[in-house]
């Protein structure tokens, strides 16, 4: 006999029921996405620091004129990836957390994805060259190789080995790349302990025209060719010379210099003539005059270039996460090798990123007094002492859509 | 297992005998039901102890509330139950009419203690060992299904888990083992491997936590109750279950009554090779049987125990324990890494009654355990998903950025001192003290000589002392309850400030903290079903060693760290009414808000990471809990739990008010609403005489809930709702004397995650047999603070 007792505890059960499918059935719904009418132009990677774990957005701003930015139409993503622009395309590359690439489109105002695949696993990918419709390239760090993807049907197609370049392990730790005239110049950050490097800065220079033989350039004068988080660290002047950063362990090991490197128009070796020695160079109105390391540069024109460097005298000892700002923003004349200090705030090591909008550089810093995009004009050398543009999270990348 | 959990497991380990005794006189008076005449003559028992009821129908007895009483009189019912209270009042039927609605209604012994328990000033969930003792799963398994508790777990048996109360987790829980806490480094839930056999009870404090719980946090621990009997026995349990799990457990104890020994030992074995299918992370379509996730743990233990010296009790133990365990990988293909650990323990408890004209109680444990942890990976080779093998990406190793072929010992050094004084018939004070002096020495000459210098060998200690003085007075009704502590914590660590960027010799610091914290609170009965309970907290979680500095590493030392702090308060409501045929109603609801700021996290400057104080956010939720023996052979349990967790910063740290861009966001990562409903359907005497069937059904539910802050309309970073079903059937023969069970856990193969991208096992089936053989009944302990 079913007593009003129990009667009573199938009724509760059967209000559990309902009460579960309630909770399954609740679902977010993309397509309350609202939609604005045009494109954006600036591509940007914000980071919320505060949770634990940190996420990463990426997503776009229209331009200078929009005040503040926020991530409720962006892509989540895992901390700082880095991206890489290629027309409307978007290429979000994860770093050292995750295997998916994924390929995003500007559609008005919000980013469609359009494409993924999967990198091999936990192979710390660091960036991205397009060479066509049909061909891009992948530095995997780890995996000691260079994936050939077909950006189009984002598949890998085939690899470069890379694994005879390797001292003491399997990977060279292929890290910058950039591509000209059938040359893919990469950037090795081979370390002696996992951490540092006491090896002579490398780069690969694969002649892709050529079954992608490989030749190997190696300076003493610095170490760890390119900079880990920065897709920019090497680049090409107006007269074709190839000039990289080399961060020098980070500045850690005594003795090692970070600076510039250059290799000339035509030239498959290091010109042993120049190296800009940027650890030494002693820099006006920052404290202990000195930088460690650019942890960010963006080429702007005439050997004039930019850079977020880290200012150690700034740092505490050990390191105070939430206080210290240590990152300042430079002028950078690689040609007469100089170094000036822009009137900015200093950030902390999350942001520092840069590029070039129109007649600014965009600044995008985390600093004490506020978060988000700051400008330096380059007609005026002015810079904005507030963010005109501020930011829901630190931004680690900012990219302009061609 | 995580190597730094092995330090709870070992002194879970052998902690399984302890137990505490106040012996007291009970004094009772016997009524006739009808006319409320004295019973005279009436035989009272308890335990060994027998008396008669005196010409006015009262009686004396040597017995302690919890313990069972039985009084029989010719032509009347007998009253069996368990003793309430030190004076009681007991009314018998006679024969001819049936019990009713009044206090004559039997309890079971862990049911009156279950009951004593819950009406304490704190809201506290108490799973009996009758919940306990025949499942054949895991004790993560069953915490999990408790109002309030989700525990987040990593991988097969053997992988680390964190329990989550009131939304804190990990560090921020205390366990507590008889009362001693654990608090080891990582936070991880170690006790997984303590024996269902050896559990008395669980006792799960949510919001606040008894001051009488030595120890820090931040307002919620679980305290686990070691089983004591005070006879001969033989327990023997051995459970097979999927994934090539076994294990078994043996525990042989004898009592020696004329001189009051007890002598006993343990031995439990446990071996799985976890061997389960799961999706990897970031590889579209690529399905993997884990291979490398291999555990094995032996734990062997005895103890003796003297019941005849000045001492009530005194009691020896000691317990080895060796653990290994293969790491799995999951976004990459591990096949070597492992860690090992041994431990071994030994423990003294003593207890003393009846000091200061029987004024006083003392206890106090004292522990000493030597630990060594190894991590092994010195792989030359790293391995692909498909099976094939390069030369290892860092030069040697398979995990970090090269190899380790580390060596930690740990010298523990702890004790607890607990002394309960007695003022006047209604008021008490106790004062807990615990301590803890831990000397850690980690090795690692091959990490060493690939770094090119000294990164690892470097010791580091802590000295902390938990204090607490706690004050309770009970109405002379007993229906109105008022408990306040003070609690002090004191907290003293060395260590070297080091780095893999520092050249020079690191420094020798040291670090010494003072924090305070109190509870405050209120129980009142309502009517004789019906009691509401409130309490305040403020508790305080110290920064422990490996927060202080790091890891040598990456992991910067953050000597400047403050504890973390909560204000706890937490309003309840219990309900427990039996009615005719032992209809037994038990509702709970519980309302809370906490306060917490400092909160510790990793955060890093791009370069390196390290601890910092930063999260402030404030807690809010709601836990109900009901349980109903609808009929004597059906019973049913209903928990539904809604917690929230907000970011309270206003302003992000460390800026001239720059708006924090999360603030009045859900903090993520953090289960919100989750349910369970059990039914079991019991019959005794179904298939022989003497002989218990069950069939019981687990539901459990949990919403999915966001792995970052929920800020886009397409964010996917998603730990996605589960819904699992369970059937057990258990059947014993003679009085529990052999039992079987079989249980086929998350029938329906659903997938399970409760940490981002760490799959856990889907279906599992058990099959557990037990023997236990008791001896003669000589004489009643019973396990209390």
């Amino acid at each position: 006999m079913i007593t009003r007792k129990m009667n009573k505890t199938i009724q509760s059960l059967f209000i559990l029921a309902v009460f579960a499918a309630g909770f399954t059935a609740c679902n977010k719904d993309e397509d309350d996405a609202p939609i604005s009418d045009e494109n954006h132009h600036i591509a940007i990677v914000t980071n919320i620091n505060s949770s634990s774990p940190a996420t990463g957005y990426i997503g776009t701003i229209k331009d200078l004129t929009v005040g503040s930015y926020d991530v409720s139409n962006a892509r989540q993503s895992t901390v700082t990836p880095f991206l890489v622009l290629d027309g409307d395309d978007v290429y979000a590359i994860p770093n050292q957390r995750g295997d998916l690439l994924i390929k995003y489109r500007r559609n008005n105002g919000v980013l469609d994805e359009v494409g993924s695949l999967s990198l091999p696993t936990g192979s710390t990918s660091m960036s991205l060259v397009v060479e066509n419709e049909e061909r891009a390239y992948v530095s995997l760090r780890t995996t000691g190789k260079i994936a050939i993807i077909n950006p189009t049907t984002m598949t890998i197609t085939d690899y470069i080995d890379l694994s005879s370049y390797a001292i003491g392990d399997a990977s060279p730790d292929p890290t910058n790349m950039i591509l000209r005239d059938g040359k893919l110049y990469v950037t090795c950050q081979q370390t002696s302990d996992g951490f540092s490097s006491t090896h002579p800065a490398e780069v690969l220079i694969i002649d892709l025209n050529n079954g992608n033989s490989i030749t190997s350039i190696t300076d003493s004068r610095t170490t760890y060719a390119g900079s880990a988080d920065d897709m920019h660290a090497m680049f090409f002047d107006e007269k074709g010379d190839l000039y990289l950063f080399c961060v020098a362990s980070y500045g850690f090991v005594p003795g090692q210099k970070c600076g510039f490197l250059r290799i000339k128009n035509g030239e498959n070796q290091f010109d042993p003539d120049y190296f800009f020695n940027v650890a030494d160079y002693s820099i006006n109105d920052i404290p202990g005059n000195k930088i460690d390391y650019l942890q960010h540069v963006l080429y702007h024109e005439n050997g004039t270039l930019f850079g977020a460097g880290n200012i150690y005298s700034l740092a505490s000892n050990p390191p105070d996460y939430v206080n210290d700002r240590t990152v300042g923003s430079f002028k950078v004349d690689i040609y007469n090798q100089s170094i000036t200090k822009l009137d900015l705030p200093f950030c902390n090591g999350y942001s520092a990123s840069l590029t070039k909008y129109n007649d600014n550089i965009l600044w995008g810093l985390s600093t004490e007094t506020g978060v988000g995009i700051y400008t330096y004009d380059l007609n005026t050398g002015e810079t904005s002492d507030a963010p005109v543009i501020t930011t829901q999270g630190d931004p680690s990348v900012i990219e302009i859509f061609e | 297992m995580e190597p730094k959990s092995l330090l709870k497991t070992l002194v879970v380990s052998v902690l399984f005998f302890s137990t505490y005794l106040t012996q007291a006189q009970i004094t009772g008076l016997v009524l006739d039901y009808d006319t409320n005449d004295p019973l005279i003559g009436a035989i009272v028992r308890s335990g060994k102890k027998h008396t008669t009821t005196d010409l006015d129908g009262t009686f004396q007895i040597d017995a302690q509330v919890g313990d069972s009483i039985e009084i029989k009189y010719l032509g009347y019912q007998t009253y069996l139950s368990t003793i309430k209270d030190k004076h009681l009042r007991i009314v018998l039927s006679p024969k001819s009419e049936m019990l009713d609605e009044i206090s004559v209604v039997a309890l079971s012994a862990e049911e009156a203690e279950e009951k004593r328990i819950k009406s304490s000033i704190t809201p506290v969930t108490v799973i009996t060992a009758k919940e306990l003792i025949t499942k054949a799963g895991n004790l993560n398994e069953i915490l999990a299904r408790q109002a309030g508790i989700q525990i987040r777990q990593t991988g097969g048996l053997g992988s680390s888990a964190r329990i989550n109360i009131r939304g804190l987790e990990g560090k921020r829980v205390q366990i507590f083992i008889d009362g001693n806490p654990l608090n080891t480094p990582d936070g991880s839930l170690g006790i997984n491997d303590l024996p269902l056999q050896v559990i008395e009870r669980i006792e799960v404090y949510k919001g606040s936590v008894p001051a009488w719980l030595g120890g820090d946090g931040l307002g919620s621990a679980v305290n686990i109750v070691i089983r004591h009997r005070d006879v001969s026995y033989i327990d023997v349990n051995l459970v097979r279950q999927s994934y090539n799990t076994s294990r078994a457990g043996l525990i042989v104890k004898k009592s020696f009554d004329k001189k009051g020994i007890e002598a006993g030992v343990g031995v439990f074995n446990t071996y799985s090779d976890n061997d389960y299918t799961m999706a990897i992370p970031d590889q579209e379509n690529l399905n993997v049987v884990r291979d490398h996730d291999k555990f094995h743990s032996l734990l062997i233990g005895g103890g003796i125990t003297f019941n005849k010296l000045w001492f009530d009790e005194i009691e020896f133990e000691g317990a080895y324990m060796s653990t290994r365990k293969e790491i799995q990988g999951i976004t990459q293909n591990i096949q070597h890494a492992e860690n090992k650990g041994e431990t071994i323990v030994g423990v003294m408890n003593l207890k003393k009654t009846g000091l200061l004209d029987d004024r006083l109680s003392l206890r106090y444990t004292l522990i000493r355990g030597k630990i060594n942890v190894e991590f092994i990976d010195t792989s030359s080779y790293s391995y692909n998903w498909d099976g094939t093998r390069t030369p290892s990406i860092f030069g040697k190793g398979e995990l970090g950025s090269g190899p380790n072929l580390s060596n930690t010992e740990q010298d523990e050094l702890r004790h607890r001192l607990n002394l309960y004084y007695t003022l006047g018939e209604t008021s008490s004070l106790n004062l807990n003290n615990t301590m803890r002096k831990s000397d850690f020495n980690p090795m690692d000459d091959v990490a060493n000589e690939f770094a090119g210098k000294n990164l690892f060998n470097y010791p580091g200690s802590l000295f902390n002392t938990v204090s607490s003085l706690t004050f309770e007075r009970e109405s002379k009704l007993k229906n109105f309850l008022f408990s306040a502590a003070v609690k002090h914590y004191y907290n003293h660590t060395e260590g070297y400030n080091t780095n893999i960027y520092i050249q020079d010799a690191p420094e020798y610091i040291n670090t010494n903290t003072h924090n305070w914290g109190y509870v405050a609170g209120l129980r009142y009965n309502i009517n004789e079903f019906l009691l509401a309970k409130a309490v305040h907290e403020r508790a305080v979680r110290l920064p422990n060693n490996a927060e202080l500095f790091g890891d040598g590493v990456l992991i910067t030392p953050s000597i400047k760290l403050q504890p973390e702090e909560a204000y706890n308060y937490t309003v309840g409501l219990v309900y427990d009414r039996i009615l005719k045929n032992y209809n037994r109603i038990q509702a709970e609801v519980n309302g809370f808000y906490m306060d917490v700021d400092n909160l510790i996290q990793l955060a890093g400057n791009g370069l390196s990471i390290g601890y910092v104080n930063y999260a402030k956010a404030f807690i809010v939720g709601a836990d109900f809990e009901l349980k109903t023996d609808i009929t004597p052979w059906l019973y049913s349990g209903l928990n539904v739990t809604y917690q929230r967790v907000v970011d309270n910063n206003q302003f992000i740290p460390g800026t001239k008010e720059v708006e924090n861009p999360t603030y009045n966001e859900d903090i993520p990562n953090i289960p919100q609403v989750f349910t369970n409903l059990n039914v079991e359907l019991h019959k005794e005497n179904l298939l022989l005489k003497k002989s218990k069937s069950r069939l019981m059904y687990d539901l459990s539910f949990t919403q999915e809930y966001d792995y970052g802050f929920a800020l886009s309309v397409y964010d996917k970073f998603i730990i996605p709702s589960f819904l699992t079903h369970t059937i057990s059937i258990e059947q014993s023969f003679q009085k529990d004397r052999y039992t079987v069970t079989f249980e086929a856990n998350n029938i329906t193969d659903q997938m399970v995650i409760n940490n981002y991208n760490q799959p856990l096992a889907g279906r599992t089936f058990r099959l557990k047999l037990r023997c236990l053989l008791l001896g003669k009944r000589t004489q009643n302990h019973h396990h209390d603070h």
